[in-house]
This record gives C-alpha cells, sequence and structure tokens, in this order.
C-alpha cells in the first residue's frame, strides 16, 4: 500500500483529500505546513509527497527544494490554487502539477500515474 | 525854349550814352526793360536832369491804381487813375488827346505800363498799344521812354515789343550797382548788346571786356550746362516717373501678395505681375524653386502664351473682360495651371541637381546677379540648351534672393512681341524679385508653422490618449490584480465545498432526493471554478510554453473531455484532419484551451443538436484549424465583437472565453476569426505560423 504525505495549511482541504484520498485505498498521513512535512518525511516512508504551494512560513517551493534534497526524495505533485507558480522553473523539479479543482479526477489521475512510473524505476533499479 | 529838332542833341547830352545808342531820335520810342523801380530811377534822373538842362519838355505819365506821386522827383503831368480804366483801347485814347494838345519834339515818359497792362489782363494788347504809340510819335516828331518791368511780363510779349520798337535798353541791378545793356538801337540789334555799361554817378562807362566772342563761349558754355541740365532733368523725371510706376506696382503686388499665405496663389500673383501690361510686361515668366530636401532646382509654374495666336486671344479676352490689374492679380483659381498647359509643360522639364554646378541655371542660382542671357549676348556661359527648351534667343533670368540665399530663379522672355529685354526691365523684376522672394519665404515659414502647431496639436492629444490609457491601464491593472486575488482566494474554499458534496453525492443512492441537490451543488462549484480559471487567463494570460505538438492529437483530446456534454446535447462530431500535418510548436494547453473555448461555443449554439465539423489544413508557412457548427450563427454586427472581454449573448459564463482564446492565439503569432451566417452556422478559422517567430529559447518540455 503506498503511502502519501498530504501537505496543506487549509484544514477541510486536508480533511477532503485524506478522505478521498483514502477511499482510492492509500496510506495517507498529513501535514499542515511545510516544516511538520519535513519532520513527518524524516519518520515515515513516503511514497508521494501532493504539496500546497501557499503556506505560511516555509511554503511550498522551498519545502519542494528541502525534500529534494532529502535522503529519500519522493515525487511531489504540487497542488495549488494558482497557476501562476508554473512560471517559477523551480516548480518544475515537481512530477507534475495540478490546479486544485473541487474535481479530484486529475489529481488521482496524476497520482497514480506518477507512482506507477516510480515504482517501475524503483524495480529496475 | 529852344526845341531841338534831333536828339542827337539829347544823347550827346549823355556822352557815354551817346556812343552808344548812336544818337536816338525824335520819333523814337525806346524802351526800357527792367527789373524793378530801384533800377529805373536812378536811370530816368540821368535823363530827366538832362532834359531840364536842355530845355526839352517832358510829360511825364504814370498809371497806378490810385494817384500818387512817383518817386522820380518829377510832377507826373498825367496820372491815370487805373482803377477807373475801362479798357487799353480807351486808354490809347486819351494818350492820343493828350499827344495832339502838344507840339513836336516833347519828350514823353509812360511809367508803369506793365501794371497798366496787367490790371488790364491785356498783354497782346499791349504790343499794339506800342506800336500805335510808336508810330503817332514818329508822326508828331516827338519820342518817347517807356518802362517795361520784367516780372510782370511773359519773356513772349517782350521779345514781341523789342521786336515793335526801334530802341530797346535792358537795365540791370547786379550786386547793387546799376548796369544797362542796348540790345537794340535804330531798329538794328546792336553791336553793343554784348557788352555791359554801368551807370555811374550820372554818366556811362562800360563795364567789362565782355565782348561778343567771349559771350559766344559763355553763350556756348551756357548752353551746354542747359544742355546738361535739361538732359539732368529729363533722366530725373524719367526716374521718377519710373519709381512711381514701380511703386504703385509694388504696392498693388505686396498688398496682393500679403492678402494671402497661399504657396501656390503668390506665385501665380508673382507671374501675373511679371507678364500683365500693367506690371512688367513680359510674356512669358517661368518660377523655379529649388528643394532642399532634394537638393534639386525644380521648375514649378509657368504662365505665358505659346504662340502669337494664343497672345492675342488671351491679351483680347482680357481686355474684353476689363479685368483691372488688381482683379488680374486677385484672379487666381485653381485651374489657372491648366489654361497655360504648354509653358507649363516646359518648365515641369527643368529639374537640375544642384550640385550640378556647371549648369547654367545652377551657376545664376550660385552667382546671385541678374542676367540677360542669349544666343548674341556674349557669356562665358552655355545657354544653348535653356534657350532650345524656352524657344526663345534670350531671356532675363533673376535670383529669388532671401536673406543672402537663393530660393530660385525668375525666368522672362518676350516670345510672341520679340522685343529687346533691356537693363531697365531687368531692373525692374529685380526689385519686382526681392518682394517675391520674401512673399515666398513668409508664405512657407506661415506653412512651417502651421504645420508644426499641428503637430504639436497632434503630440498633446497623443500624450493625453497616452495619459488617459496609462490611467485606464492601471485602473485595470489594479482591478486584475484585485480580481485576481479574490478569484484564487475563492478557489480554495470551492474545492472543499465542491469536493465533499461529490464526495457525499457518491454515497447517496441515486434516486434519493439529496443525490439530485449534491449533483446541483457539484455543477455549480463546477461553474464557478470554470469562471474563475477564465477571469485568471484573462488577467494574465502567461507566455505560451511552446512544445512540438500533434494538433490533430490535441483536437482528440479536447473531444474526448467534452464528449459527454456533446453526447447530451445531441451534436455530432464529423473530422477532416490533414494527413501529412507534421508537429508544430506550442503550448499545448493554451491550445487545449482556445479549443474548449470555441466548442463550447458552438455547443451552446446548437441547442437543439446539430453537427460539429473539426477540420485542419496545412498551408506553406502555417496550419489552419477550422471548427464548424450548424447553430444559430452570428449576426454581422456582432461578428466583430465575438473576441472581445465580457462580450456575451448568453445568460451564463464570463463572456471571456474568445477574448482569452484570441489573446492567445496572437500571442502564437497566429491569428483567428469567424464567419458565419444567421441560422446556418458559423466557422471559427484559426491559422498558427509553422514556424514561431520569436520563440522562447529557454522553454523546455514539462510533461505533466
Amino acid at each position: 500500500m503506498s503511502q502519501l504525505l498530504i501537505v496543506d495549511d487549509e484544514k477541510n482541504i486536508l480533511k477532503l483529500y485524506e478522505k478521498e484520498f483514502r477511499e482510492e485505498g492509500y496510506d495517507v498521513i498529513v501535514a499542515t505546513s511545510g516544516l511538520e512535512a519535513l519532520q513527518k518525511l524524516d519518520k515515515n516512508p513516503v511514497d508521494l509527497v501532493i504539496l500546497d504551494i501557499r503556506m505560511p512560513e516555509l511554503n511550498g517551493v522551498d519545502t519542494l527544494k528541502k525534500i529534494m534534497e532529502s535522503p529519500s526524495k519522493p515525487p511531489i505533485i504540487l497542488n495549488s490554487a494558482y497557476t501562476s507558480y508554473k512560471d517559477n522553473f523551480l516548480t518544475w523539479a515537481a512530477e507534475a502539477y495540478v490546479v486544485k479543482s473541487s474535481d479530484l479526477t486529475e489529481l488521482k489521475t496524476r497520482a497514480k500515474e506518477v507512482l506507477k512510473k516510480h515504482s517501475k524505476a524503483n524495480e529496475a533499479s | 525854349m529852344p526845341p531841338s529838332t534831333n536828339l542827337q542833341t539829347l544823347s550827346s547830352g549823355l556822352e557815354s550814352l551817346d556812343r552808344i545808342l548812336e544818337g536816338p531820335q525824335w520819333g523814337d520810342t525806346i524802351v526800357f526793360h527792367l527789373n524793378s523801380w530801384d533800377e529805373y530811377y536812378p536811370f530816368i534822373e540821368l535823363i530827366t536832369n538832362f532834359l531840364q538842362v536842355q530845355n526839352i519838355p517832358l510829360h511825364y505819365f504814370a498809371f497806378s491804381e490810385k494817384p500818387a506821386s512817383f518817386n522820380t522827383g518829377l510832377s507826373p503831368v498825367f496820372i491815370h487813375d487805373l482803377s477807373r480804366l475801362e479798357s487799353l483801347e480807351r486808354l490809347s485814347e486819351e494818350l492820343f488827346q493828350a499827344f495832339a494838345q502838344n507840339d513836336s519834339h516833347v519828350f514823353y515818359i509812360l511809367d508803369n505800363v506793365s501794371e497798366l497792362v496787367r490790371m488790364a489782363g491785356a498783354e497782346k494788347e499791349l504790343v499794339i498799344l506800342l506800336q500805335k504809340i510808336s508810330a503817332e510819335l514818329t508822326e508828331r516828331q516827338a519820342a518817347a521812354y517807356v518802362a517795361l518791368e520784367r516780372n510782370l511780363l511773359s519773356n513772349a510779349t517782350v521779345a514781341q515789343i523789342r521786336d515793335a520798337v526801334p530802341i530797346f535798353l535792358d537795365i540791370q541791378s547786379i550786386d547793387s550797382a546799376l548796369y544797362f545793356q542796348p540790345i537794340k538801337v535804330q531798329g538794328r540789334y546792336s553791336e553793343h548788346m554784348f557788352k555791359r555799361y554801368r551807370i555811374l554817378e550820372g554818366s556811362v562807362h562800360p563795364e567789362s571786356a565782355l565782348d561778343f566772342e567771349d559771350y559766344a563761349r559763355t553763350l556756348e558754355k551756357k548752353s551746354k550746362e542747359f544742355l546738361e541740365l535739361y538732359a539732368q532733368k529729363r533722366d530725373l523725371e524719367k526716374d521718377l516717373q519710373k519709381k512711381g510706376f514701380e511703386l504703385s506696382l509694388v504696392n498693388d503686388i505686396t498688398s496682393s501678395l500679403l492678402s494671402t499665405m497661399n504657396l501656390d496663389e503668390i506665385l501665380f500673383r508673382i507671374l501675373v505681375g511679371v507678364t500683365a501690361q500693367e506690371g512688367l510686361g513680359f510674356n512669358r515668366a517661368f518660377l523655379l524653386l529649388v528643394n532642399n530636401e532634394e537638393k534639386m532646382l525644380e521648375g514649378k509654374i509657368a504662365i505665358g502664351p505659346s504662340s502669337l495666336e494664343e497672345a492675342l486671344r488671351i491679351w483680347t479676352d482680357l481686355k474684353t473682360r476689363h479685368l483691372t490689374f488688381r482683379e488680374l492679380l486677385a484672379s487666381f483659381d485653381k485651374e489657372w495651371e491648366q489654361r497655360d498647359i504648354y509653358v507649363n509643360q516646359i518648365v515641369r522639364k527643368i529639374r537640375i541637381p544642384l550640385s550640378e554646378r556647371s549648369h547654367l541655371l545652377i551657376d545664376l542660382l550660385a552667382h546671385m546677379q541678374p542676367e540677360i542671357i542669349g544666343y548674341d549676348i556674349p557669356s562665358h556661359r552655355h545657354p544653348e540648351e535653356i534657350l532650345r527648351l524656352l524657344e526663345v534667343r534670350s531671356f532675363a533670368a533673376v535670383p529669388l534672393l532671401f536673406r543672402k540665399r537663393s530660393l530660385g530663379l525668375l525666368l522672362a522672355d518676350n516670345l510672341v512681341t520679340q522685343r529687346d529685354i533691356t537693363a531697365d526691365d531687368v531692373e525692374m523684376l529685380e526689385t519686382f524679385a526681392n518682394y517675391a522672394s520674401a512673399a515666398i519665404q513668409h508664405a512657407r515659414l506661415y506653412e512651417e508653422v502651421r504645420t508644426r502647431i499641428k503637430e504639436s496639436e497632434r503630440h498633446i492629444h497623443e500624450l493625453e490618449a497616452m495619459q488617459n490609457r496609462l490611467i485606464r491601464s492601471k485602473k485595470l491593472s489594479e482591478l486584475g490584480e484585485l480580481a485576481s486575488k479574490m478569484a484564487h482566494e475563492i478557489r480554495t474554499p470551492l474545492v472543499s465545498i465542491g469536493g465533499f458534496a461529490n464526495a457525499m453525492l457518491r454515497s447517496q443512492a441515486p434516486d434519493s432526493p439529496n443525490s439530485e441537490y449534491l449533483k446541483i451543488i457539484v455543477e455549480e462549484v463546477r461553474r464557478l471554478e470554470a469562471i474563475i480559471s477564465d477571469v485568471l487567463a484573462y488577467v494574465s494570460p502567461g507566455i505560451p510554453r511552446t512544445k512540438p505538438v500533434d494538433l490533430n492529437g490535441i483536437l482528440d483530446q479536447v473531444i474526448f473531455l467534452m464528449n459527454v456534454l456533446l453526447r447530451e446535447k445531441k451534436i455530432r462530431v464529423h473530422f477532416n484532419y490533414a494527413k501529412d500535418l507534421s508537429p508544430i510548436k506550442v503550448d499545448p494547453d493554451q491550445i487545449k484551451q482556445v479549443l474548449m473555448a470555441i466548442i463550447n461555443n458552438a455547443i451552446e449554439s446548437m441547442s437543439e443538436g446539430g453537427e460539429l465539423g473539426l477540420a485542419t489544413h496545412r498551408h506553406n508557412d502555417f496550419v489552419r484549424i477550422s471548427i464548424s457548427d450548424t447553430g444559430t450563427g452570428i449576426s454581422e454586427d456582432k461578428r466583430d465583437k465575438v473576441f472581445d472581454a465580457f462580450f456575451t449573448t448568453k445568460s451564463t459564463g464570463s463572456g471571456l472565453g474568445l477574448n482569452i482564446a484570441s489573446q492567445i492565439i496572437t500571442n502564437h503569432k497566429g491569428s483567428i476569426y469567424v464567419e458565419s451566417q444567421v441560422g446556418m452556422g458559423s466557422t471559427f478559422i484559426i491559422n498558427l505560423p509553422t514556424i514561431l517567430l520569436g520563440e522562447e529559447s529557454h522553454v523546455t518540455t514539462l510533461d505533466r
């Protein structure tokens, strides 16, 4: 069972995502800030991070940078209400960029695709 | 009283006078010609003294307006009151009666005769009167002195009197000394007339060696001087006349030139001035101006007939129209150039670069001097080319100078009358050219100032417009920021609302009432999210992130995404793809957005179902995508507006979809337009260049 780390400072969003992804059959842990996410990442093996960008203190882009520097380096899907961050090349390190929508189909599809791609890569290595 | 029968005795008493006069005789009328009584009295005194000494009876007739004693020392024996005089004839009758009362050998002095004549206004009759007196006295063997005053009689009358009387003496006072000259003695002109005698203390002395030859020389000299003076006077008169004419001409023309700022009209008036009979009277005139931008001397306009026949026709026409010079000057109209087509054709052939220094006209221009050019006029220049062009033997050329700069040349000739051009003509032309230059320059300056003012006005308008645009764009950008912030803020809660509603919907039995309500929430949230996407795309459309894409594939993806909706609306889709379509570089996300906006529009126009046509074509430089529907169509007045922001005919949607589509295509350097017929449907056509100019080189592809 793949473990997802969902990071968002909006508790309602976290609640929705947690419920939806659990129903999809994922093991879900959540964090309400970038710092908390980094801490949880240290203690838990995570297969995919779904990361909000606009967060107080450590924002999503900086968190992404830190995660990419961490030893586990799990793949990341950026999930933001903003499209403008696509223009920031720092976000290109993410596997995907999905704009927030009440229709979670795209986010779920992308999560599935990324995990599939990574499990294949891991098997190959 | 021993009356002498011969006046010889009289004159012998006057020793020197006797010698001069060779003895007046009884019967003589001696006329004194004098300037004033100052000259007369000493002389009359001389004579009366003598007469008294000789006991010769003397009758003194003095004519005056009022009886008064004359300062002669004599008591007048007869004073005629002129105020009572009826006529000269009456006077002669009275005189003759007086003569008849006396014996012979009486001496009469007739004083102030010229005054008498003047009063009577009968100069001509005086000659007759004197002739009568002379005859009467000859008859009676008496004699008379008659005094005439120079200033009161005309030269002609004096000359007639001189011819009519036997003795004529001229008396003059020069430098307060009294002189006399015997002009005519005993009916002959005296050889003494060229000598001057001075009257001094009762006797007469030859004054100077004013001999005949000397007098002749003096006369010759004087006549030469006179002729010179006369010639000068004539020249001055001519000059004055010319200046007067020039002045009135110049006045006419300058006032006419100043009354307009239209350069063409000024040029016309200049040429009329040169050619009009009342003006300088040349047959033809040509005006050449320097074009400073192109560094050329260019023939501008000309006036004048092409032949004698035409000249006669024009001149007769002008005469019958009775135009004054001023009217002629003001008769400028747009068609005037059409009237003198021939000369204008000639003048337009003249176009010479200023750098061609050896060319006659350029040389004249540089020389800044007026000149007459002709075959027969010696010159170092080579005028043949221009003489041939103008078809004349000679012409006058005058530079148009303004502040020591040549504005052009004024050429004038007498083709028709063949009259020689004189130095005077050229001088007049030059005077005239100066005024013409000033007028041309003024018109040019006026035009320049006007253009500058217009330019300034235009700049001010542009600045104002720019300012307005800036203010507007600042407001819009602030509004945009606000919209963007709000849109993002709204999006997050919508995710929760829509997301949970969706989750709840899934857990409901499909036919439960809550299921329907939840569905409504989900759909409305989706609609809000779509509007937010549109608004955000409008506010910041983003730079195209291009990568080579298969357009047919993109169309397929869009149709796949919209398939549910199309089926729901009973719309059938036809594909007509170009098979040889190689990938082109576009931003696939943005192009998808464009296609979805157009297809959405098509779906909404076909509420009762219909046909959607998708086609791609390959052209040389671009790929064309056509999307056609069988919907309601767009009326002509709305066709131009469909791409405007916030334009919509629907009650739903942001009204931004097609505007964003148009912006995206423009950012891709492509074009988008719509063809439509109301009731038949619309076709949106997108052309995308196969080579994207100004392509962002840093763009890498991000596989999402």
